[in-house]
């Protein structure tokens, strides 16, 4: 026995024999559930091995030493520190034009040839000037649509008009554009190449696969996707293309297949997302709908085909995976939107659309577009800084997603791996806060976490591959011949 | 390779620290020593420091002279020495070593049961003199200097002082200060070295344990873990650069995974760290039984270690260890750490592929070692 | 199915906040009975639904909840000092010590 006072910590019956504790800024340890019986009734032996990991991992403290006080506020801090920048990334809707006709698509976009959904000159202008209202200090700037390469001359024009204001304010911003490809050529390559423009792709799989999700006339939506990318690689770089794939029920079948086909083209990345319910993809349920238990099935079956391949010495990340891991096992904070608390909707990231109008959250822009635009913003045109990131509509939004605060959420062992995502749940139930039980967001990230810890005890190869995605850089250790 | 000499000397009545010259020197004459072999100088002598005579002593008057010099023949121009009154000369610095050193005082505030340094109770502040002194003659083009003691933060201010001076002097020349950094702990003193803003500095801090316990049982002082953990921090937010070393006995290695994750989650900030093979020297002997463990027995800990922290991001070093006792895998972190004039090699090294790779032992490491000394064989080593 | 809670022995929030988790697997109806017992009964959600063993699983539930409410109660001051320390410029820790002088040295560390 032994005079020791509680850190605030979290756990979670694990399996049969043991205890997951879980600490504020997100370090875990396992305990037996006799050790842990020990641990809350303050019954533990100061010897102990399970005592000592305890107290340096700052779960428990035994003298009046500042140091776990300290190094506490300073972690928690860490972990908060993506507040500090504010709003880094800008998402620019530049047209809702397109020559594809995704199944899955959150975008209403419309044929080509109406160019009153192209984002106008002077918008682009009055959402940049806003964008330079941001505090971050590296801000990011993500042209999207429908296809910009429809509207190029926009992109073009937001691009320029970005750099000239971020060199005279002496601040960092990149540029993504994210395009089908189908429609690059040698200038927009050239101009891409001058301006150091990263490019965002998408490749749902293996051509049969990629090709019944994303019809375009001609059907040669993968063809062109692949010649896209081998030009880009060619002209710009290697690394200055990703991919980002969308699960639809026609992927279910086929994850190592898909996982194959980004090894096969080069990818160090792959991001394996269930669909959200909206739009188009909400008229085509029943060709692309399917529970969140079946995507969990596919994830880990994805997932096992990826960590073979890493074992076998082909380095490719899982985006999801290496989020959700940074969070657990390094004391840093980690910039995607939907995993974290508060939410990063319209306090991370804002959508500006064609027509002016800011979301929170490309999900807020689709609600908008459904009829519903009580996560509109404001407009380009008619509001100012203050009463589009100050105003009621994304304070509401904010206070919703403080998981700490949500019932279920707060008492959870992985809160301070998880997040928040308050349109979605909006979407889908109808309230801003979500059910958690019910919730397919705790599905999802309950059961991929849990995944995660297994395979993370599973061994140290494993464990190593996990290091080398949060490092976002292959092994160092080889064993010398 | 001696560093020292006690000489014969005339007219040596304080410490007198001047810069080597074999030629006849410049401007800074009243800085020289000039550099006397067998009783022939190069030159007239006036308005020079003094004369240095390797061999006999040459026939000068009235100017401060120390003869007699056997051990000291590799001295070379802009080489910096000392002359003490009792005839004791000590070669402070070598423009052709990357392993400079300046021992800022022999007072230390801990106890190490591995020091190799022991200290000692004697009041020494006025070293600082002749250290500031030393760093105004040492060549600028010198690449890296090291500053160890002892504890060189108990002189305070005249620690900061040495460094806003080799800021000053030298601002092209890396500086790598072994300290505790238990003073840290008083966060304006850590203000106070960020404040000099020197442009390549780096404190070297052990760290021995994730237990505050262990890690002052192991230091020999109450308190030091805290200390040492909140300077840590105090430097990191006055961005002072730290690297974390850790020294591998029979008391660091059964915690050495948690050390590993503690430093990945609380200095994740360190530029480096450094897991350091046992000197064999000063109080090691005296703590053998307690300290000693085969580095063999201790490679699995050893590389669980070495991937934690390098998984977190962390610049892994490996140092004083054979090759032929290192885990495979942590070969391409091994550094040749021991100074080319003092390694050695055991006769069972003979027929070694990897000799040159190999840092050896120290002089002094080569009775207690590991049973497990042997030559990696050619063939093993294709590329 | 149903399972009887002393609210001495648990607090009725605790309880609500328990059967919280379990609204995706049934349908609970808590009712109070006499002397200061709760009666909570468990419907399945769809019929030919079984509930298998979750009276038993509430029940271990509530002991988690126990453990929690009990931790949380006993850590909320740090927590709560924590969070506004790493928010707050200002220093609510007791640093006195820590903003010595490194030349009176308070704590001794010099010596």
């Amino acid at each position: 026995m032994s005079a020791f006072g509680l850190l605030p910590f979290r756990f979670l019956r694990i399996d049969e024999t043991r205890t997951l504790v879980v600490n504020e800024v997100g370090e875990f340890h396992h305990l037996t559930n006799e050790e842990f019986l020990q641990f809350v009734r303050h019954e533990f032996s100061s010897d102990s091995t399970a005592y000592l990991d305890l107290k340096a991992k700052h779960f428990l403290f035994d003298s009046d030493s500042l140091v776990p006080f300290e190094l506490l506020a300073t972690k928690y801090r860490t972990k908060k520190a993506f507040l500090d920048g504010f709003t880094s990334l800008h998402l620019f809707v530049v047209s809702l034009r397109c020559e594809h006709s995704c199944h899955y698509c959150q975008v209403s976009r419309v044929s080509i040839d109406r160019a009153r959904y192209d984002m106008s000159g002077e918008t682009a202008r009055r959402a940049l000037d806003l964008v330079f209202r941001s505090p971050a200090p590296r801000l990011k700037i993500e042209l999207q649509g429908g296809e910009p390469l429809l509207h190029f001359e926009r992109v073009r024009q937001i691009v320029l008009d970005a750099r000239m204001r971020a060199e005279a304010e002496n601040r960092e911003i990149e540029f993504v554009v994210t395009t089908n490809l189908a429609l690059l050529n040698d200038e927009m390559l050239a101009f891409f190449k001058e301006h150091d423009v990263f490019l965002s792709t998408s490749l749902d799989g293996p051509e049969a696969l990629h090709n019944a999700n994303r019809p375009r006339p001609g059907n040669d939506s993968h063809a062109r996707a692949l010649e896209g990318i081998r030009r880009v690689r060619e002209t710009l770089g290697q690394d200055r293309v990703a991919a980002l794939m969308t699960t639809t029920r026609g992927s279910l079948a086929l994850p190592e297949a898909i996982v194959d086909e980004y090894a096969r083209l080069g990818f160090t990345s792959i991001f394996l997302r269930p669909l959200s319910p909206y739009g188009f993809a909400l008229r085509s349920v029943r060709a692309t709908g399917y529970s969140m238990r079946e995507f969990l099935q596919f994830y880990v079956r994805a997932l096992d085909r990826i960590l073979a391949l890493n074992a076998g010495g082909t380095y490719l990340v899982e985006t999801y995976a290496q989020l959700l891991l940074t969070r657990m096992l390094t004391p840093f904070a980690t910039g995607y939107v939907d995993l974290q608390s508060p939410a990063g909707a319209g306090i991370g990231a804002v959508v500006y659309n064609y027509d002016g109008d800011v979301y929170a959250s490309d999900e807020s822009r689709m609600l908008a577009e459904m009829g519903d635009t009580r996560f509109r913003l404001g407009n380009v045109h008619r509001d100012c800084y203050e009463s589009i990131f100050g105003g009621e509509t994304l304070r509401r939004i904010v206070t919703a997603s403080v998981a700490e605060s949500i019932p279920g959420c707060a008492d959870c062992a992985f809160l301070p791996w998880c997040g928040a995502d308050p349109v979605h749940h909006y979407a889908t139930t109808g309230d801003l806060v979500p059910r958690i039980p019910a919730s397919d967001f705790h599905e999802k990230n309950f059961f991929i976490i849990r995944h995660l810890l297994s395979l993370y005890e599973r061994d140290a190869a494993t464990r190593r591959i996990f290091g080398s995605w949060i490092q976002d850089r292959p092994s160092r250790l080889e064993e010398v011949a | 390779m001696r560093l020292h000499e006690t000489a014969g000397v005339a007219n040596i009545n304080r410490s007198l620290v001047g810069r080597i010259a074999r030629t006849p020197s410049g401007p800074d004459r009243a800085d020289t020593w000039l550099l006397a072999e067998d009783g022939l100088l190069p030159c007239d002598p006036a308005g020079y420091l003094g004369v240095l005579a390797l061999g006999a002593r040459p026939a000068v008057d009235g100017i401060p002279v120390a003869f007699g010099l056997r051990q000291l023949g590799y001295l070379d121009d802009g080489d910096v020495v000392a002359v003490d009154p009792n005839g004791f000369v000590r070669t402070l610095y070598r423009r052709s070593s990357r392993h400079n050193v300046i021992l800022v005082t022999e007072q230390c505030n801990s106890l190490c049961l591995m020091c190799s340094q022991p200290p000692k109770a004697v009041e020494d502040s006025d070293r600082l003199d002749e250290h500031l002194r030393l760093i105004g003659l040492i060549d600028p083009a010198t690449e890296e200097l090291g500053m160890t003691g002892g504890e060189p933060t108990l002189f305070r201010d005249g620690f900061l002082e040495l460094i806003a001076r080799c800021k000053e002097r030298l601002p092209s020349t890396a500086l790598h200060v072994l300290t505790n950094g238990r003073l840290f702990y008083y966060r304006r003193f850590a203000e106070k070295l960020g404040a000099i803003a020197h442009p390549d500095l780096m404190l070297g801090i052990p760290l021995y344990s994730d237990i505050d316990a262990h890690h002052d049982h192991i230091v020999q002082a109450p308190g030091a873990f805290e200390e040492t953990v909140l300077g840590l921090q105090h430097l990191a937010r006055y961005r002072v650069r730290i690297e974390i070393r850790v020294v591998l006995h029979a008391l660091s290695i059964p915690r050495l995974l948690q050390l590993a994750t503690f430093i990945a989650r609380n200095v994740p900030f360190a530029s480096h760290v450094a897991l350091m093979g046992l000197e064999m020297f000063g109080l090691v002997h005296q703590n053998l039984k307690v300290l000693w463990i085969d580095p063999v027995d201790y490679q699995t800990e050893l590389r669980s270690a070495a991937e934690i922290l390098l998984d977190a991001g962390l610049n892994v070093s490996i140092y004083n260890h054979q090759l032929c006792v290192l885990d495979r895998h942590l070969w391409p972190l091994a550094r040749k750490s021991i100074s080319d004039w003092k390694n050695v090699y055991l006769p069972q090294c003979s027929g070694c592929g990897v000799m040159e790779h190999c840092g050896g032992f120290f002089q002094s490491g080569t009775k207690v070692r590991s049973a497990h000394i042997q030559p990696v064989r050619p063939v093993e080593t294709c590329a | 199915m149903t399972l009887t809670v002393d609210l001495a022995v648990y607090p009725l929030e605790l309880v609500l906040r328990t059967c919280h988790a379990f609204m995706a697997r049934c349908f609970v109806h808590p009712r109070m009975a006499n002397q200061g017992l709760l009666s909570i009964e468990l419907v399945a959600r769809d019929e030919g639904d079984a509930l298998h063993d979750l009276s038993g699983e509430l029940a271990n539930a509530l002991l988690d909840a126990h453990v929690r409410m009990i931790v949380a109660e006993e850590t909320r001051a740090i927590r709560e000092l924590l969070v506004a320390q790493a928010f707050c410029e200002a220093d609510l820790l007791d640093r006195r010590s820590v903003e010595g002088d490194e030349y009176d040295d308070p704590r001794g560390i010099a010596s």
